[in-house]
Parts: structure tokens; sequence; C-alpha cells
């Protein structure tokens, strides 16, 4: 005669060794003794299929939870140095849609006038290319307000 | 362990001595090929409806005529192995197990995919059953589920298991058993 514990060591065997229990000598010699364990393994059998398709719980593996964080911040920190790269680049440039005068194009002179006149007086101010800020006041009999920028762009300064 | 499956038996097989073949009418085909063979001595009337119980749990319902008719059938080929002194419903249940392994074995390959021995189960059924098996899990150890989820569902080895969790491989086992007896054993 069988015993509870001999009937479940068989099936636990042959569970480990993924065979099926049913078809152990052990577990079928335990099972014509006494035919209603057969509902405690079915049962197992059921659950065991119905086990949720769920991730291993993590913790226990620390280099995982590590390496998976490590890929994460060098995947993060290779697109942010690629997007900087980039960045830095010079824009290129067609060299067929760009006249020999264009090349090397800069501004070379630039001027700024802020002109206010209030209750007849005019002030203006101007700030020259060698950085120099002017101011003159009129006396007029007008009120306005202008700002004009003057750039000019060349080859040679 | 598992036998060459017998040809499907008709109710005029010629298993039936010829004194007998009159008997009894209105039985099934595997009464009367019970009754009307050779097996009054084995005794085999009286087992059948433990034996169509037995062979309910472990088939579907359209299935489980022929296989009792099936194991009926082995055991009167290999009635010459039965030892009078024992008991006849052991005997005839591990036949009965071997006569279902042998057939979920044959729709395995048909199939080419497992299929859980019981009969088929609702869709109902089936979300009812895993909403069980979750509430059986949480009743679990932590190391316990895990272990369980990591052999039965990721397939993962004893080995494996054994080094991913920084366990010997006996103590993983432990935990194994111990899981599958209590998903076995417990109640929602």
């Amino acid at each position: 005669m069988k015993t509870d514990a001999e009937f479940w060591d068989a099936v636990n065997t042959a569970l480990d060794e993924r065979r099926d229990p049913l078809a152990d000598d052990g577990v079928q010699d335990a099972l014509a003794e006494r035919p209603e364990r057969l509902d405690a393994l079915l049962a197992l059998e059921r659950r065991l299929a119905a086990l949720p398709r769920l991730q291993p719980e993590l913790a226990h593996r620390p280099w995982l939870v590590a390496a998976a964080a490590a890929a994460v911040i060098l995947t993060l920190g290779g697109v942010g140095a690629l997007v900087l790269w980039r960045l830095a680049l010079p824009v290129p440039v067609d060299p067929t849609t760009v006249s020999a005068f264009d090349v090397g194009e800069q501004v070379i002179d630039f001027r700024i006038e802020v002109s206010r006149s209030v209750g007849g007086r005019r002030t203006v101010v101007r700030v020259v290319p060698d950085g120099t800020l002017r101011t003159q006041s009129l006396d007029t009999g007008e009120t306005l307000a202008s700002v004009s920028i003057e750039s000019t762009r060349g080859n040679q300064p | 362990m598992t036998h060459e499956p017998p040809p499907k038996l008709v109710p005029t097989t010629n298993l039936a001595s010829p004194s007998k073949q009159a008997a009894p009418q209105g039985l099934d085909p595997t009464a009367k090929l019970a009754a009307a063979s050779d097996s009054a001595p084995l005794g085999l009337e009286r087992e059948l409806p433990a034996l169509r119980a037995l062979v309910a749990k472990l088939a579907p319902a359209g299935d489980v005529d022929d296989l009792v008719q099936e194991v009926v059938s082995r055991a009167l080929r290999y009635r010459d192995t039965f030892d009078g002194r024992r008991a006849l419903g052991p005997w005839l249940a591990k036949t009965a197990l071997n006569v279902c392994v042998d057939h979920r074995a044959r729709r395995a390959r048909e199939t080419t995919s497992h299929e859980p021995l019981e009969p088929a189960a609702a869709p109902d059924t089936r979300v009812e059953e895993r909403e069980h098996v979750a509430v059986l899990l949480a009743k679990l150890s932590r190391v316990e589920r895990d272990v369980l989820v990591r052999f039965h569902q990721c397939g993962e080895s004893v080995r494996e298991i054994a080094a991913a969790l920084g366990l010997a491989e006996g103590t993983v086992k432990s935990h194994l058993c111990r899981a599958r007896k209590r998903l076995a054993e417990e109640r929602p």
C-alpha cells in the first residue's frame, strides 16, 4: 500500500523530469489503490496549466536589474551624445548652388539706430561696429520713435 | 508500460465464447462484451460503473465509451496476468490509466500539442480556474511562487532556477514539491 507521501513523491519526481505523472508506474499503483487521489492530481494538472504567464520576480535577480538599468542608461547617453554631435556639425551646403561670391560671406558692417522724439526733443542713439555708443539730441517740433538696423554682408571687412 | 492499442471492438467480436453469445440483451456493447466473454470469473461487469467513472475523469465525454471498451478488451486480452487472489478493481484501474495515457499520446501526436487529460473545460470554467489559481498563488510564499512559475511556465530547469535564485537544487525541488501539493489540495 502506497502512502500519500509516496504518491506525491512519485508525482513530483515525474513532474521534475517533465514526464506525465499518470504514465508513471508508481503513480499508477497509488491511484489504483486509491482512485480518489486522482482528483487531487487532476486538480494539480489543471491548475498548472492555468498558471498565469508571469515574469519571474526580478528581486531574485539583482544582476538582471542592474544590467537592465545599465542598458537604459547607456542607450539614453548614446542618444544624447549623438544629438549633441549632430548639432555641432556645420550645416552641409550643396556646392553647386552657392556662387563664388557667397563663400565665406559674413557681416562686415552694421549700424543700429534708435530715435525717440518727445515734446519736440529728439534723441538718437547709434551703435557702430567698433562698439561705440553715440547719442545725439536735437530739438525738433515732432514726436516719433523709430528703430533701424542696417547690416552689410560681403567677403571683405 | 504502454501497450499496442487494440483494434476497435464491435459487438460481434469473436472474443465471446459461443455458449454465452446469446446472453444479455439491452446492455451497451461493452457490457455485452464483458458479460458474453469468458470474463465471468473476473467479474468485469461489476467493475464497469467504477471503470466508466474513472475514464470519464480522464477523457473527453465523447471518447469515454470507446475507451471503456478498450479497457475491457485489454483486460480480457491480458487476463492471464491477473492474480485472482487480489482485487480486480486496482488491476482494472491501472489498465484504464494505461489506456487513457495511450489515448492522450495518440491525440497529442495528432494535434501536435499537449492537451490536458481531463475533459476540455468550457471557456467560463477556464476563466474561473485562472482566478482560482491566482488566489492560490497569492497564498504561496514568494520563493515557492517564483520557483513554480519559472519551472512550469517559463520552462526553466531545476538547475537554472537554482542558479538564478542562488539556491541548492534540492531546495528548489522542495519548494516545487510544497507549491504543487498546496496547488493540488488548497481550496480558494
